[in-house]
């Protein structure tokens, strides 16, 4: 013979969805057959009603809370009613703090960094061109880490890079060292008044430490990609590293450097 | 009809709504100039309104300001006392308003050449449909999802119909789901309702929209407005699709709500959509 047990908490107002949370963990016990709190509304009355939930002499009005209890036995009832009351004053969990929100996309993370200049690319090949576009843009100078980029796509984007005044560095670009801020792999040297442009990958690790056991720095390391100096990329990119030198745009920079293991077609 | 609720008590509610309620509204309305809703959904985002699982601002808001006029409006004392309670004791009216106003806000959006918004989302218990404005009035549907929720007594799971109604219009303007934040208790309905949580879900429907609306803002979200503006190319290409929050109704007829929560649209319409409109504009 099952027991059905009201209790009313006069004038106590809680939160339709956290009554609904404990109602859910207490219907969770064994032994219950059914259990729920709920604002003792009209409504409300109704539901209770149809669940088989009141207990004929309870009376309660759109004020009050009711926590109605159906279970096999009296002691399981009683155990059930003191849950609820637990869970009613238990403290708010402490993982209410809003967490940083990491952006998801390019987009919203342009959108919390309106001043980035750089985006780094480290996706499969395949998508790492239209990843890259989207970043150009964006208004943004890009470092594409991601090898297995069609030599067309490379060039393609570099095109549209140097139309908008910015750069591609890589496809398959390992190191750099931007302003004195290391990109992916790079060592901890000095910085100084050395500009190198490499390919990007070993030789300018290697450059950038032999220049700093000599006892000089490095302003930027720059790796265009292991084809920008092929005839069919033309060197655009090591070009616009140039022409940056050349203008100033980068700095401080007297002396500049090309580890390459491919003949300069300039 | 509620939620498949169909018993007499539904048809003689309807019956007192197109005969006493609606027609009292009607003149109240005219009475005093219509009710602007833009700024009373603002107050009620700040209030901890979503507009779609809770309306109690919104609702007790739209009644302070029909109250003098709907007075006004109704010469019998009872009738009046009546149409106030009636109001007064549904923490959800508002949410019949939020719709209509919903779809006022997006028909004009419709048919704009090119364009890959989305104009309207709707459930009917077995498709979820969307439309967007470069292709007018045309569906793209795929199976609906079954909510994930909170129970009413005497009630579970196993009672839930698969996802229903057109409500997701509040959605589509970037309440409901897109509004999390406002709500954060909503999220209680598959989570613990962390303020975290909420913030979580309106931060992902930012990934998806185009713009955020200049006035309904979310206080904690330091006054940012909701995400509105779904566009498909975005849902597409980040793999997020909107977040709904809805009712759930039994799968019987005649029966009614028997829970709450939340569900996700299908993927599948966005991107029938979005081939739809790549081959309408060429694009392969």
């Amino acid at each position: 013979m099952s027991v059905t047990v009201n209790i009313v908490r006069a004038g106590v107002f809680l939160d339709s969805v956290v009554l609904m949370q404990i109602s859910r963990e207490l219907t969770a016990i064994q032994g219950v057959e059914d259990a729920a709190l709920m604002m003792a509304t009209p409504a409300n009355w109704d539901i209770l009603s149809d669940a088989d939930l009141l207990d004929e002499d309870t009376m309660a009005g759109p004020g009050d809370l009711l926590v109605a209890v159906r279970a096999q036995d009296q002691a399981i009832a009683d155990s059930t009613l003191q849950r609820a009351a637990e869970l009613m004053e238990r403290p708010a969990q402490q993982n209410n703090t809003p967490q940083e929100l990491r952006p998801l996309t390019l987009r919203s993370a342009c959108r919390q960094l309106p001043d980035a200049n750089l985006a780094l690319i480290s996706v499969p090949g395949d998508f790492a061109g239209a990843e890259a576009r989207k970043a150009l843009r964006a208004g943004l100078n890009v470092m594409i880490f991601s090898d297995n980029v069609s030599l067309a796509e490379e060039i393609s984007l570099k095109r549209e890079a140097r139309d908008l005044g910015l750069i591609v560095m890589g496809p398959d670009c390992g190191t750099a060292i931007i302003d004195g801020v290391p990109l992916a792999f790079a060592n901890v040297v000095p910085r100084g008044d050395i500009a190198i442009v490499g390919a990007s990958g070993t030789g300018i690790q290697e450059v950038s430490c032999l220049i700093a056991h000599a006892g000089e720095g490095i302003s930027h390391a720059i790796g265009v990609g292991g084809r920008d100096l092929t005839e069919a990329v033309g060197a655009i990119s090591t070009l616009t590293v140039l022409d940056w030198l050349e203008r100033e745009c980068l700095q401080p920079t007297t002396l500049c450097s090309f580890p390459s293991h491919r003949p300069l077609v300039l | 009809m509620r939620f498949g609720g169909n018993d007499e008590s539904v048809r003689d509610r309807l019956a007192w709504i197109r005969d006493s309620l609606g027609p009292a509204l009607g003149s109240a309305l005219q009475c005093c100039g219509g009710i602007p809703l833009r700024p009373l959904v603002a107050r009620g985002l700040t209030m901890g309104d979503e507009m779609h699982q809770r309306n109690v601002a919104c609702s007790s808001l739209l009644l302070r300001e029909l109250a003098p006029a709907l007075a006004s409006a109704v010469a019998d004392h009872s009738d009046l006392s009546e149409m106030l309670a009636f109001m007064g004791s549904n923490d959800q009216f508002f949410l019949n308003i939020a719709m209509a106003m919903g779809k006022s806000i997006m028909d004009p959006v419709r048919n704009i050449e090119q364009s890959t918004v989305v104009t309207a989302m709707t459930r009917n218990g077995t498709d979820f449909g969307i439309r967007i404005s470069g292709l007018g009035d045309e569906w793209f549907t795929a199976p609906v999802e079954m909510p994930a929720g909170l129970y009413f007594p005497g009630f579970s799971a196993a009672d839930a119909n698969p996802d229903m109604g057109d409500s997701t219009i509040v959605e589509t303007i970037g309440l409901g789901g897109f509004a999390m934040a406002a709500a954060p208790a909503v999220a209680g309905f598959v989570g613990a309702g962390s303020v975290a949580e909420a913030a979580g879900i309106t931060a992902r429907m930012r990934e998806i929209t185009l713009g955020e609306h200049p006035e309904w803002t979310i206080v904690s979200e330091n006054y940012q407005g909701v995400p509105t503006g779904i566009d498909i190319r975005l849902v597409v290409e980040t793999g997020i699709v909107p977040t709904i929050n809805t009712g759930i109704a039994h799968r019987e007829p005649g029966i009614g709500q028997v829970g709450a929560g939340v569900v996700k649209a299908p993927m599948a319409c966005f991107e029938k959509a979005l081939r739809a409109l790549g081959e309408r504009l060429g694009i392969s």
